[in-house]
């Protein structure tokens, strides 16, 4: 036998046996692994909160089946929450919205898209600057930046607001007035690295579980960490805690200054941090305060700080002498590595502002800043809250890349970036979202100038405060129209006179931005039910709508639509009509006509491609000299921050004085306006729960979800139940100054509030809590305090 | 010159698997068998071990081939003392 | 505190204190005892598991009542009240060798599990009422090498001890159920998500070659958690001695879920603890 013919030889016995086994392997039962291979899984952010998780989607037959956590992903390492696990089931409630429907005659009627998109035309087209556009912190980036930019670009009018002034606007005027730009300088690596973690009013364990593990995870491998909940009611965060710190609400002002006192007081602080890379600043008038205040001497602060005693503030606080030393020795120490964070508790605050400004000042003065685990750093509620709220910017004062509309260079950058003839962009800011719903719900005649509020992926008919004064005192008066977009029933579409349908989460594309500055992006992956859309097609759609009426202000400067779109090839395309909403990526479109702007601030979000391939990069993301994009996990940082110079360490180059530095605040004590008194005794706090997110209209429809919390109720302090004989279970009646609600009583339950409070979760559209909630608000931050207010409780 | 006779589980998703087997049949060594379902088999003739070893490797690197599985193996002794030292 | 403790001090708050006592008993007793309880939510009504043991009559089952019934009911003493978890029977390791259970009971086995869980790889919802403010409770049970038996049944136990804040993933199927109100007062929405389906078998090579998994390594690092004895006979392994369980049973990559994509992040750190050893 030749060469030639031996090789054949061996290749054909070689594909004959081959062949059997294959034939074999095909005859036999088919491999149970098959339910494993027809899926198709893509990458997602967590449709709910701040933390933003990555999770895996498993798609079959177009619809999701299967979530697992991204085990690529840095925030969650393959871990979620129990909200995050069972994400899926949001898509398939029963009672998913899929017309729209307009009111009429007080029935809702279904009418056809383009029927709902002319109508909100010409309704807008009626009185322009009448409409008030409200988004939401769940807006993704291309859907805030396409609402921002027809609201201020188009119609010259800055009453657009997100939810999130609800949210976190105190967060941001904390950021700004200290470091001159929003958003945190750390980021979650830090809880890799503290010695000491202080959470301020902060149920981590409910409310950011997998941030929270991260902390626990390092406990559980042998590492040394101290957990400090500094909490106004013992909550499943304080059972995890080392120190369980129980304040007087409100008195945090107080606690935060009097650990500002013990460092000067012991010469503890860090001087040389402080001389190099801060200043000290206070309001002018602390009955009128500011954004910006102005600059006082370190003498001035030090002569207003030293009454905030540790036995001064034992006494306003509750806290003892010792565990307030316990606070001051530990940021006097400067070989542990301190984080703090905090969500609500701190920012939904009638003085928000102040309390953010003290924590950022106790870190600076103490010099824990600019150090892996040494950082101050908020959460967020919600998913874009930093992405699309503050970043986009959809606050009516601000414009795309934290500027202002208030000034205007920053005016002009945006009319050259959109092609805008120059003063298109109105100076003055728009109605926060307070007012903004206190002029709908006000008639006309009476000074209440807006008339139409569209609303888009949020839910205010539960979740703004004293809703009888916000949101349903527009019923029946005259000539107020609402527009509400949203997925299923909420309380917000009852009161609607147009409900549009939408597509929600891996329905469409986007990206959001979480609490650590990371941008994230997902595709679509399963259709949208029934006739519901992008909440991006329709602001374009109407936006469009009103180009083909005639309003002069969806022209460019060369006459042209605002928005444009085109393909690879460069041939437009004309997406307002939904046909050809999918011919093109138009998230990617918005997101790159997006992405210059963020530069001036030095906010580079990652281009859309990189987002594409990662689980979120934390920006500003710059690209380096080989063509990769790196991220930047702390800002100011020499080293990490690529707009440090070399040599400087530490650099807050958007410090509000021009001159690198940090501002240290003085902010006093002062008292809340509703404290309990002889009529209504009780602290009332409102809050969530770990099974449902916001106001349930998702989670509430995921029967695991609602099945281990099927209702709101009230927790109480057993002495206060016994005294009003309240047994665990019992109807009870919760009352304020606005009115009172019917809930459970729950006595020793996942919560324990000290004698004199209760705490109510919001999530529960049968029990709106937020019928009774107060309305007052951080005058600098607009932001409402949720957490407190004066109530009485008897027995139903 | 090893000639192996290999067995191929392609991707369940038809399009991920006939772009796999569109790369593996443009490759010279390769001579494809009638494949029965997602099971393709094939026979590999290489120039030497490590050659078949590099191949195999790629083979299961390849996007759209789960498995590989060595069904045959023969070997030409006398080409395998000449090019193997 | 002893029961003469407890009695005085009943005695003394008698009126204010009698409900707080119960509750702080309830939360404490339901946890052990209230496992086989049936649940009244609509949403989830099939998904109450039954136990290994089909012969347990209703006495047997202490089935607590809610609060606001307690005045008016009768209250029996728990027939298998055990003042120390130490007292409560331990589960004798079963025989080994290849479990025998039939296809019918490996499929009802089955069929239980998934009652539990949105979609496979979801984390089991818990089928009995908890102390809802501490993850302690939790691991008095389900903690490693526990072996409690517990009205008939084992506690299923943690597969991925390192992590220790229970409740974030895994919530009561019925929670809350003292504090529930009638469904005319709460939001109740079918939904129609269905969830992917457990694999069954992983394949193995040949007849007698060791199978390889039919699921994902992470957060079952434990395998004994599952597979150990005195576990489901449809997945208990027939040779617990041997423990390095990856040295046989190889993952699959099919249930990785892998992307082709690659991404820009390095690996997530590695998994707090090693495979069982």
């Amino acid at each position: 036998m030749n060469l030639i013919e031996r090789r054949t030889f061996l290749k054909t016995s070689a594909l004959a046996a081959a062949s059997a086994a294959a034939a074999a392997r095909a005859q036999s039962p088919a491999p149970p692994t098959a339910a494993a291979d027809v899926l198709k899984w893509d990458k997602a952010p967590c449709r709910f909160c701040g933390t933003g998780c990555h999770v895996k989607v498993g798609v079959k037959d177009g619809k999701v089946v299967a979530i697992a956590g991204h085990p690529d992903a840095a925030v969650n390492k393959g871990l979620l929450c129990v909200k995050g696990y069972h994400v899926g089931g949001i898509l398939y409630g029963k009672d998913r919205l899929t017309d729209p429907m307009l009111r009429r005659n007080g029935v809702m009627e279904k009418i056809s898209w383009e029927e709902a998109i002319d109508i909100t035309a010409r309704r807008i087209m009626k009185n322009p600057a009448g409409f008030g556009f409200y988004t939401s912190g769940q807006s993704t980036i291309p859907e805030g930046y396409a609402a921002t930019k027809f609201m201020k670009g188009g119609l010259s009018n800055n009453h657009t607001e997100p939810n999130a002034r609800l949210c976190m606007a105190s967060a941001v005027t904390g950021y700004i007035s200290t470091y001159g730009v929003d958003e945190p300088a750390g980021c979650y690596d830090d809880l890799d690295a503290c010695n000491v973690l202080l959470m301020w009013g902060n149920n981590m364990a409910e409310m950011h579980p997998v941030l929270f593990s991260r902390i626990l995870d390092r406990r559980e491998r042998g590492q040394k960490v101290t957990i400090i909940d500094l909490g106004t009611r013992r909550t499943r965060t304080s059972e995890f805690a080392d120190h369980y710190l129980e304040f007087r609400p409100q008195t945090d002002l107080a606690i935060a200054n009097c650990i500002a006192q013990q460092l000067i007081e012991s010469g503890a602080w860090n001087k040389k941090f402080v001389e190099n890379h801060c200043a000290f600043r206070a309001d002018a008038d602390i009955t009128k305060p500011d954004l910006m205040g102005v600059a006082i001497s370190f003498d001035d602060f030090k002569n207003r700080i030293a009454e905030y005693t540790p036995e001064y503030v034992s006494g306003l606080s509750g806290l003892s002498v010792e565990q307030l030393k316990m606070l001051g020795d530990l940021f006097a120490d400067p070989n542990i590595r301190i984080t703090s964070t905090w969500c609500m508790g701190m920012n939904q605050h009638t003085r928000g502002t102040a309390i953010n400004r003290l924590v950022h000042g106790i870190h600076l003065l103490s010099g824990h800043f600019g150090k892996p685990g040494d950082a101050p750093t908020s959460l967020t509620g919600q998913p874009s809250a930093c992405g699309t709220a503050r970043e986009v910017g959809t606050l009516c004062h601000t414009l795309p890349g934290g500027r202002l509309v208030a000034k205007q260079p920053h005016r002009e950058q945006c009319e050259k970036h959109w092609n805008l003839p120059a003063g298109r962009i109105k100076e003055t800011p728009g109605y926060h979202t307070v007012l903004l719903f206190e002029k709908f719900c006000t008639p006309k005649d009476k000074g209440g100038d807006i008339d139409t509020i569209m609303v888009q992926v949020t839910n205010p008919g539960q979740t703004l405060p004293n809703l009888k004064k916000l949101y349903t005192a527009k019923i029946g008066l005259e000539d107020k129209f609402l527009i509400v977009s949203d997925v299923y029933p909420t309380a917000s579409t009852e009161i609607a006179d147009l409900v549009l349908p939408a597509a929600m989460w891996v329905e469409k594309n986007g990206a959001y931005g979480n609490s650590e500055r990371r941008t994230q992006q997902w595709f679509k992956m399963v259709q949208p039910p029934g006739q519901a859309r992008e909440d991006v097609w329709m602001t374009i759609a109407i936006a469009h709508r009103m180009f083909e009426l005639g309003h002069p202000g969806m022209k460019d400067k060369d006459g042209k639509f605002i928005f444009t779109f085109k393909d690879d090839a460069g041939n437009e395309v004309p997406v307002w009509d939904y046909a050809h909403f999918h011919d093109i990526n138009a998230d990617r479109v918005l997101y790159e006509e997006y992405r210059p702007l963020t530069h001036i601030k030095h906010k580079h979000v990652a281009p859309y491609d990189e987002l594409v391939k990662a689980t979120g990069m934390r920006w500003p993301v710059v690209e380096q000299p080989d063509g990769s994009y790196k991220e930047t996990r702390y800002r100011f940082v020499e080293g990490e921050d690529p707009f440090v110079a070399k040599g400087k360490g530490i650099d807050f180059y958007h410090s509000t004085t021009d001159d690198g530095r940090a501002q240290i605040w003085f902010c006093p004590f002062e008292r809340h306006p509703e404290e309990p008194d002889t009529e209504y005794p009780f602290w009332l706090c409102t809050g969530r729960v770990v099974e449902h997110w916001h106001s349930g209209t998702m989670t509430m429809r995921v029967p695991q979800l609602r099945g281990a919390m099927p209702n709101a109720y009230c927790e109480i302090n057993p002495a206060d139940a016994a005294a009003a004989g309240i047994g665990n279970g019992d109807d009870i009646i919760v009352a304020t100054r606005r009115g009172e609600i019917t809930l459970t009583a729950w006595i020793n339950g996942r919560g324990r509030p000290p004698k004199g409070s209760l705490f109510v979760p919001f999530f529960d559209e049968k029990r709106l809590i937020n019928n009774i909630t107060l309305d007052a608000y951080c005058p600098i931050s607009k932001e409402p305090d949720y957490k407190k207010c004066a109530a009485r409780i008897r027995k139903a | 010159m090893p000639v192996n006779g290999l067995l191929l589980t392609l991707s369940p998703d038809p399009e991920i698997a006939d772009a796999a087997l569109a790369r593996i049949s443009k490759r010279p060594e390769v001579s494809l068998g009638d494949s029965q379902d997602r099971w393709q088999p094939i026979a590999v003739d290489t120039l030497d071990v490590r050659a078949a070893h590099d191949f195999h490797e790629w083979l299961e690197a390849l996007p759209g081939v789960e498995h590989v599985d060595v069904i045959y193996v023969g070997f030409d002794e006398t080409l395998l003392t000449e090019t193997a030292p | 505190m002893d029961s003469h403790d407890i009695e005085s001090y009943f005695r003394q708050h008698r009126k204010t204190l009698a409900v707080v006592f119960l509750v702080v008993c309830m939360l404490a007793v339901s946890g052990f005892f209230m496992g086989m309880r049936q649940t009244e939510h609509q949403a989830i009504r099939n998904q109450t598991p039954t136990t290994d043991q089909p012969t347990f009559t209703a006495a047997q089952i202490p089935t607590a009542p809610k609060y606001r019934e307690i005045p008016n009911t009768e209250w029996h003493a728990n027939r298998d009240w055990k003042f120390t978890l130490a007292d409560l029977p331990r589960a004798v390791a079963p025989p080994t060798g290849i479990p025998t259970a039939s296809p019918a009971e490996n499929a009802a086995a089955i069929e239980r599990r998934k009652l539990l869980r949105a979609y496979d790889g979801a984390p089991p919802v818990i089928p009995h009422a908890i102390d809802t403010l501490k993850s302690s409770a939790c691991t008095s049970c389900h903690g490693e090498n526990t072996n409690l038996v517990i009205g008939g049944k084992r506690p299923a136990e943690i597969s991925h001890p390192w992590i220790t804040n229970c409740t974030s993933c895994h919530v009561p199927a019925d929670g809350m159920r003292e504090l529930t109100e009638p469904q005319a007062q709460r939001l109740v929405v079918e939904n129609a998500f269905v969830g992917k389906s457990s694999a069954g078998h992983g394949p193995r090579a040949y007849g007698t070659a060791p199978p390889t998994m039919p699921h994902a390594v992470w957060m079952r690092q434990n395998c004994m958690a599952c597979h150990g004895p005195g576990r489901e006979q449809a997945i208990r392994t027939s040779h617990p001695e041997r423990r390095n369980c990856l040295q046989c049973h190889a993952p699959n990559a099919a249930f990785d879920n892998r992307e082709t994509y690659l991404t820009n992040l390095k690996p997530p750190i590695d998994s707090p603890r090693p495979l069982q050893q």
